[in-house]
């Protein structure tokens, strides 16, 4: 029960993270175009969030041994998503005039609107690693399973805002949508602490689980 | 160490491998009989959003920029500058005549350059219809017209073109107006540097100004400007009325590969910045490929209701129909096959008949255009270059071998020549297949071509392997006939009324009226059902639409002949997606 809480914040995370690579180009194009400079420079902002957000996680992960920090981390990028609608336009417009060429231009717009809530979900993947498996055996299974769960999560929320948001919903409406669904995870994982587990209840955890799957 | 050399093998072979046998980039297709058999890629570039590649072919007489190879249409090797050189009248067509001695530095090493082959030397006429069209842009233009009392050689329109292409829309404005000042802006640099590089009458247009005696606004400017940018930032910003004098015609003619117009050059917000770097009056030209009921309705629909929400009120398309589609059952090939487009809108009525610049016009170049507007357009010594391709007509696979040159040293003897020549009769020169039944006319051709591939050692061109060929169509193309007729047609569906013309639609009878219009018809319906009453009450309130529209409005269950077109904003940017 506790592994499929991980894997579903793990999809929802990785999912909300593309989506808002794909979705939130689209806020970039009006004021700095389609060149390929733009998506170089949101491209850039993602991987660097999951850059320093798996090195930040990891940090957090070793310093707080509960899934408080998570939820908090969850419920901060859900306001950052929630709040990004007010002012991502006006920020890029603002930029437009001054900086309009797409290279600089682009990328600081994109590091300001999209870093801090794709940093905050960069830092998720380590943080589950190490509340799925405290002592650090089987490590190299953990994180693999995680590894797995989170990119098909990305991979759902890229196909998906291609396929089925970005044609019917405004680009507002689906940013929103994502925020609440974080803050709801985030304030799930607040409502339900759980203490990391100590080694002797990771193995019988994980024969549980594999005695439930034959 | 044994996992090592392994390995190291591994890396060795495929290395090899892929070296040895990858594949040929400029690999030309022949698989249709639009192709031509002569087609030779000239120069290939790749750029961060496509791969250009220049070919020209002697039997389609074209030199064309092809994106991945595809994109039709192009650039006529004929006329070139020597034909103008020696024209009755050059003396008028002094904006044509490039210097002889005129060279570009073609690049070296990089190209792929084959011995013996012409460069591109195109002149200004292009094989396109769309492209044919872009005259009308001016020519409906109120106010250019008037201030050059209809004639074409003193109006002097100032242009933006928002996508290069091979240049076809500069050639062509450039024909017709010698005092055009045009700039065009395109996001691939590339694509700039293959035009700049291998097309010498664009590179000569940009170093000449309009003459100072023109009397014309466009005294002293440049003929023609290419600009690397994105064309959202370039209208936003360089084009802004307060940084250079307003534009009188944007052409809106961007595309990515898979027929794709960029999502920010669709959107209601975009239209709005359009109009603000048009002078009061100008007009917005786009080409859109789509259809009213076929697979891309949604874009020409969103594209019309867009331009009508940003204040582009007065909306008409000129569907261009392929020749294809033309020959077949025409109100099919209208509604559900996707094709080009001319969207014309701005937010002054376009109608001929309140234009009486375009009057003039009209009425001295009438059903045939005549060579005192146009003496570029007069004939000239026959030019044209014969060309044929096996086709079935009972089926849907048309074409059945590519295209070969019938006429000059590589084609059939004259005496075959001159029979298929007499199946043609007495029209024009303008690309048109004449359908050629005779069996036995048709296998001596197929003999005759077999015969000089033999005997030239060459293998046959594809298609022509064949002893299955129920027709033939013979093509007789001049660039010249080509374009005056494309051009005539043009301007007759522009002169033609309203309802009466199949190539002619007014926006708001296509896709309704927008919300805010819907809005007011309905509070004015509240006190009356009369339509005029109605129509006249909207003018008050500076909404101009046709009784029709009101009519439709007012029915709940009424269609229009785009269904539930979409509208596109920076807010919901899904024009591209929707294309597909």
């Amino acid at each position: 029960m506790w592994i499929y809480a991980i894997f579903a914040t793990s999809v929802i995370a990785g999912f909300c993270m593309m989506a808002l690579e794909i979705i939130g180009g689209r806020y970039l194009y009006p004021d700095f175009g389609t060149s390929v400079d733009v998506w170089a420079a949101i491209i850039t902002v993602f991987i660097l969030s999951i850059s320093v957000g798996s090195w930040l996680g990891g940090r957090i992960a070793d310093r707080f041994h509960s899934n408080r920090p998570l939820g908090w981390i969850l419920l901060i990028a859900g306001v950052f998503f929630l709040l990004l609608p007010t002012y991502a336009r006006d920020f890029s417009h603002a930029l437009g005039p001054t900086i309009h060429q797409a290279r600089p231009g682009s990328l600081l717009a994109a590091i300001v609107l999209f870093l801090p809530p794709s940093l905050l979900l960069g830092c998720v993947t380590p943080m589950l690693v190490k509340l799925l498996h405290a002592t650090g055996t089987r490590v190299g299974h953990a994180t693999g399973t995680l590894l797995f769960v989170s990119n098909i999560g990305s991979v759902l929320g890229i196909l998906v805002a291609d396929y089925v948001l970005l044609t019917y919903f405004t680009l507002n409406a689906n940013v929103l949508v994502m925020g609440v669904v974080l803050g709801l995870l985030g304030v799930t994982h607040l409502l339900r602490p759980v203490v990391t587990l100590g080694p002797d209840a990771v193995e019988a955890a994980a024969a549980d689980s594999v005695a439930e799957a034959s | 160490m044994k996992h090592g050399i392994l390995a190291l093998v591994i890396l060795a072979l495929a290395t090899a491998i892929g070296v040895a046998f990858r594949d040929d980039p400029y690999h030309l297709t022949q698989d249709s009989g639009y192709k031509p058999a002569d087609q030779i890629a000239l120069a290939h570039r790749d750029s961060p959003y496509s791969h250009v590649s220049w070919i020209i072919s002697e039997t389609m007489s074209y030199a064309q920029l092809r994106f991945f190879d595809k994109v039709e249409g192009g650039v006529c090797l004929e006329p070139d500058w020597a034909s103008y050189a020696n024209h009755p009248h050059a003396d008028r067509m002094r904006h044509l005549l490039m210097p002889p001695d005129f060279k570009v530095q073609y690049p070296p090493a990089d190209d792929s350059w084959p011995e013996g082959k012409p460069k591109p030397n195109p002149g200004t006429v292009v094989q396109s219809r769309y492209i044919c069209s872009y005259p009308l842009g001016v020519l409906l233009d109120q106010e250019v017209m008037r201030e050059a009392d209809g004639d074409p050689a003193r109006a002097a329109p100032q242009i933006l073109i928002v996508g290069l292409g091979s240049g076809a829309g500069a050639a062509m404005f450039t024909h017709h107006f010698p005092n055009a000042a045009i700039t065009i802006v395109d996001i691939d640099e590339v694509v700039i540097e293959m035009v700049r590089d291998h097309y010498p009458f664009l590179r000569w247009l940009e170093q000449q100004t309009v003459p100072d005696d023109a009397d014309a606004p466009t005294a002293g400017k440049p003929r023609l400007r290419l600009v690397h940018a994105d064309a959202r930032l370039f209208i936003r910003h360089d084009a802004h009325p307060d940084r250079e004098p307003r534009y009188d015609l944007i052409v809106l003619d961007a595309y990515t590969s898979g027929s794709t117009i960029p999502p920010h050059l669709m959107t209601r917000e975009f239209y709005a910045q359009c109009l603000d770097a048009l002078r009061p009056g100008g007009i917005v030209f786009s080409n859109i490929i789509g259809s009213y009921t076929g697979r891309k309705h949604a874009v020409l629909g969103g594209a019309i209701n867009s331009m009508r929400a940003a204040g582009l009120d007065h909306v008409h398309n000129f569907p261009v129909p392929s020749r294809m589609q033309r020959q077949r059952n025409l109100s099919q090939a209208q509604e559900a096959h996707d094709r080009n487009n001319i969207v014309l809108a701005a937010d002054v009525p376009l109608d001929p008949e309140r234009n009486p610049g375009w009057q003039l016009f009209y009425d001295r170049a009438r059903n045939a255009v005549t060579y005192e507007l146009y003496p570029a357009f007069a004939p000239q010594s026959e030019r044209a270059v014969h060309q044929g391709f096996l086709i079935d007509p009972r089926s849907n696979d048309y074409y059945l071998s590519c295209r070969v040159r019938l006429d000059g040293p590589d084609g059939v003897d004259p005496e075959l020549l001159g029979r298929l020549a007499a199946k043609r009769g007495d029209q024009p020169a303008d690309g048109t297949p004449v359908l050629i039944k005779d069996t036995e006319l048709v296998t001596q051709v197929v003999g005759a071509i077999r015969r000089r591939y033999a005997e030239r050692d060459e293998k046959l061109p594809w298609g022509w392997d064949t002893d299955n060929a129920p027709a033939l169509a013979y093509v007789t193309f001049d660039g010249i006939a080509f374009t005056r007729s494309v051009f005539t047609n043009v301007v007759d569906v522009a002169a033609s009324k309203l309802n009466r013309d199949a190539f002619r639609h007014q926006g708001a009878v296509l896709v309704g009226p927008t919300p805010a219009e819907r809005a007011a018809i309905a509070a004015i319906a509240e006190d009356t059902d009369d339509p005029r009453a109605i129509q006249a009450a909207l003018r008050e309130q500076d909404i101009d639409l046709p009784l029709t529209v009101i009519i439709n409005a007012r029915k709940p269950d009424h269609t229009w002949p785009i269904p539930d077109a979409p509208l596109f904003t920076d807010g919901k940017p899904n024009a591209d997606i929707l294309n597909n």
